[in-house]
């Protein structure tokens, strides 16, 4: 077992790093030799187009989907060994809204790695929850059931059961999608706040207008990675065209033409 | 003469729900019949106690409305929103059902039905069973009314076989072309009511399940076009139909459970040979993985850039074992070079300039 | 009719005991395959616990020289089935173009037709074996048949059950309501997926002699079903269910025993069903009725624009 590692001088683990990940579902890999290396504190948006295999990147990266090939490092070490330093968000409409819970209960769930197997949350994690539901403005619905909040509240429930728990890297899916302007604008400072304390974020991101605003990194993908760097390197126009094929979805006023 | 009437009886039931079937298994709704085939059961015996009299069609109308109830009663409660629609079919099949049972058990209808037949159905009874109109003997009653149920199965597919297929494929373009999904889905489901009905008698409720899913699901592991899919899920059932007859004469024993094991077989037959069975499929996948291996192994290496074996393995995150086959493979295929002495790998210079 | 409580023969109190204690597991159990949107899974591994039965008693018969229609011999005959037909159906809609519900139905065909096929060949050896008219009633069930062995097995099977489910209760209500992030936890999924079979196989199991293989279906989703309408916890949904699970089954077993002939399965599912009617029409906020009046109440002013997600 010989362990060659020639990397650059820092000693600091990087927050993420990807190398060689192929991920295949059927016939066509829907993820193929993808290298992705996101340093601490980034603020990074998975970009591009539908099928990209975004999702699947950071399934991939949480070590839930089986790979053909490929490394992830989350902080240095496999992925297995660093869930409690990750939090995930899924895409919103993933789950049935329509379960049998409350607010507070989904929150909790977020305690649950924590806890372990067996034991049951109880009046420590009760209050930890109930101070995420505070930070995202959702207090007074604690005892709600799920099935009656609007999508805005339902993104940030989700939300909450991650700050719960207390990770370093937060794999988002899509957190923007479909919520009011409330929401985008909590959604978005959460993630300046986090990403300010030192927290890696990677998030699957649809708008392409807000990419300026609301991320310092960004990772281009269609299949394969385009482009890993900050918006400023690798959010372009060129970029763009090359990963949509020419018909990049929407208009983007703020993309420097270069 | 008996002999003939059973087989025949038993053949054109295998056609009628062979083909009413193929459509409920392509659009996800394989499991209605199985609903249908146990939510007759009270309206066959409230027919039989009103009419007395197991010639009238009244019966077999009578009975295939109460397959309607099921399906009305199952999309009412799934639109309330609060029960979804698996969940429904689960609550009121189950409640029909018990109805028809206690019914039966009150002995309302006299003692014909016997618990046996409802499963089963009794063909070996049923060519004796005659049709008798104006005196004259026009055969089993039984093959009359499963020849009613395939005509009927039949005019409906060939008149509205597009619509049918639309629908099944996808129900939002039927709607938006005016096609009336909804109708034309309610009356569709009509007519496999009135299958399950006519065949209940002869074949019960497990060879109605068996012969309207297997041969369809067998054959959909063969064929794309759904007329394929429909003339092979025919001759599958045919092929079922007259294999479990023989076992059971063999045997000994009611045919029902033997036909269904036949059809079973069948798919299990279909599942390890068709092309898109599971044992075809999953040789083409491990072929295309095997491909993909080696294409990722190139995909770490740069023209002219020869890189040491372990540092790419580890990239990879494969086994020593894993890795060494697909370089193999690799450079087998001329596509990698391998120098031992130097334990690196590197683009073969075809592949460099491609 | 007349028989007073006090009369109560002995009989009787082992079947409703046995009714109600099937009643219970098998609502409770049948939440999670419901919450999961699998309620119709349950009927094809009840139908196919019928070729376990059939084969373990064969099996037993072959291997001893005699023959028990024992629980202890049959039900895991029928946990093999059932599991059995389940993991062949997943792995064909896995591997094929087949969808569940095809793959579901193929194997209900396979394994049924197969139990029947079977059952009718060990009812015309002869010499007979003994025991086997008992096996027929798995079909529709035979609450009366019940010995204390019997009310033994479904107590320790289903109280085992129970017992797994309220350790892994956490467990398995995340991974139910939301599997993706379960597995970023790091639950194994397909451990838990698996479990959650075997316990929904339990229930099955330990029902099948009382209400029968065919409406079985109806103790898993019915009180299930019903239960939801009233609450909007899964902890109370689970109890509510379980009630009404025990509430049908004990007055299924003491209404068919106060009438001759009345078959105890049917009438335990009718009154699963008039409980989950009820249900639908009666329970605060998701009931009809509830709804239908807060329709009116809000008159022609227009939905509050939060709470859209129904």
């Amino acid at each position: 077992m010989i362990q060659r590692r020639s990397r650059e001088g820092s000693t600091e683990p990087l927050a993420l790093e990807v190398e060689g990940l192929t991920v295949t579902y059927g016939k066509e890999p829907a993820l193929w030799n993808a290298d992705v290396r996101l340093g601490r504190g980034s603020l990074a948006a998975v970009v591009g187009p539908n099928g990209a295999g975004k999702s699947t990147l950071l399934k991939a990266a949480l070590g839930v989907v089986p790979r053909v090939s490929g490394r992830v490092r989350v902080l240095g070490e496999d992925p297995a060994r660093r869930r409690r330093l990750v939090a995930y968000v899924p895409q919103r409409t993933s789950v049935d809204w329509d379960f049998p819970t409350t607010v507070l209960d989904v929150v909790m769930m977020g305690t649950y790695g924590r806890l372990g197997w067996f034991r049951r949350p109880g009046r420590e994690e009760r209050a930890m929850a109930l101070g995420a539901l505070e930070q995202m403005e959702l207090a007074d619905l604690a005892d709600r059931q799920i099935s009656e909040l609007s999508g805005g509240q339902q993104q940030r429930v989700f939300l909450a059961r991650a700050l719960v728990q207390d990770a370093e890297v937060y794999f988002m899916d899509e957190p923007f999608a479909g919520v009011d302007a409330v929401t985008e604008q909590s959604v978005a400072s959460l993630m300046g706040h986090l990403a300010q304390r030192g927290k890696t974020i990677l998030s699957v991101h649809h708008d392409l207008a807000t990419v300026p605003r609301y991320f310092e990194h960004a990772v281009l993908l269609n299949r394969v990675v385009q482009a890993v760097g900050t918006v400023k390197e690798v959010f372009h126009r060129g970029n763009l065209d090359r990963l949509y094929g020419g018909r990049v979805p929407a208009d983007v006023p703020e993309l420097a033409s270069t | 003469m008996i002999e003939f009437w059973t087989l025949a009886i038993a053949a054109v039931t295998a056609l009628a729900c062979a083909l009413s079937g193929t459509f409920l298994v392509l659009k996800r709704e394989a499991l209605v019949s199985e609903g249908l085939a146990h939510a007759v059961l009270p309206g066959i015996v409230i027919a039989f106690a009103l009419t007395g009299n197991r010639t009238s069609p009244l019966l077999l109308v009578g009975a295939a409305a109460m397959g309607l109830v099921m399906i009305l009663a199952v999309q009412a409660i799934r639109r309330t929103g609060v029960v979804d629609a698996t969940a429904s079919l689960g609550v009121v099949f189950p409640a029909l059902f018990s109805v028809g049972v206690l019914l039966t058990s009150l002995e309302l209808a006299g003692t014909h039905f016997h618990a046996d037949c409802i499963i089963e159905g009794n063909l070996a009874l049923a060519p004796l069973d005659r049709l008798e109109l104006g005196g004259r003997d026009l055969g089993p009653r039984a093959f009359w009314s499963v020849s009613a149920a395939l005509l009927l199965v039949g005019c409906f597919l060939l008149l509205l076989f597009k619509e049918l297929k639309l629908l099944t494929f996808d129900g939002e373009l039927a709607s938006s072309l005016g096609f009336r999904p909804g109708r034309v889905h309610v009356a569709w489901l009509a007519v496999v009511s009135f299958t399950v009905v006519a065949s209940f008698e002869a074949a019960g409720s497990i060879l109605v399940v068996a012969l309207m899913i297997a041969p369809a699901a067998s054959a959909v592991l063969w064929v794309n076009d759904v007329r394929h899919v429909l003339g092979l899920a025919a001759v599958l059932a045919l092929a079922s139909a007259f294999a479990g007859h023989h076992l059971g004469l063999v045997m000994d024993i009611a045919p029902a459970g033997p036909m269904a094991t036949s059809a079973g077989a069948l798919f299990l037959v279909s599942l390890a040979l068709a092309p898109r069975g599971i044992l075809v499929k999953g040789r083409a996948r491990r072929r295309a993985l095997a491909q993909l291996e080696v294409d990722l192994v190139s995909a770490r290496l740069k023209p002219g850039e020869p890189r040491d074996c372990d540092v790419v393995r580890g990239e990879l995150g494969w086994s020593p074992r894993r890795f060494g086959a697909a370089v193999a493979r690799a450079v087998s295929g001329s596509m990698l070079v391998h120098d031992a002495g130097s334990g690196t790998l590197s683009l073969s210079a075809g592949q460099a300039e491609g | 009719m007349s028989a007073p409580w006090v009369e109560l023969d002995p009989t009787l109190v082992v079947v409703a005991a046995g009714t109600t204690a099937v009643g219970t597991v098998s609502g409770a159990l049948g939440c999670f395959a419901y919450l999961r949107r699998q309620g119709l899974v349950g009927d094809v591994v009840s139908h196919s616990a019928l070729l376990g039965v059939v084969g373990a008693f064969v099996l037993a018969h072959a291997l001893t020289g005699s023959a028990s229609r024992s629980l202890a011999v049959l039900v895991p005959g029928a946990l093999i089935a059932g599991t059995a037909s389940l993991a062949l159906a997943r792995s064909v809609s896995n591997r094929t173009r087949l969808n569940d519900d095809a793959s579901l139905g193929v194997m209900l065909s396979i394994f049924f037709g197969g139990g029947l096929f079977l059952l009718r060949w060990v009812q015309r050896q002869s010499p007979p074996i003994p025991g086997h008219t008992g096996l027929e009633d798995y079909i529709f069930g035979m609450a009366a048949a019940m010995t204390r062995a019997d009310l033994w097995m479904v107590f320790s099977l289903g109280g085992g059950a129970l017992l797994l489910l309220l350790l892994l209760w956490k467990e398995l209500k995340v991974f139910t309501f939301d599997p993706d992030f379960s597995r970023s936890l790091g639950l194994p999924s397909y451990r838990l997926d698996l479990l959650m079979m075997a316990l929904l196989v339990a229930g099955v199991v330990i029902g099948i002699q009382t209400v029968g293989v065919i409406l079985m279906i109806a103790l898993l989703v019915t009180p299930a079903a019903a239960a939801r309408q009233w609450t909007s916890r899964l902890s109370t949904m689970v109890l509510l269910a379980a009630s009404f699970g025990a509430a049908a089954g004990a007055g299924g077993a003491l209404l068919s025993a106060s009438e001759a002939g009345l078959p105890t399965g049917p009438v335990v599912v009718l009154l699963a069903t008039a409980i989950f009617a009820l249900s639908l029409l009666l329970a605060p906020r998701r009931g009809l009725i509830a709804r239908a009046r807060a329709r009116r109440t809000l008159g022609s002013t227009p939905p509050p624009a939060a709470g859209g997600a129904a």
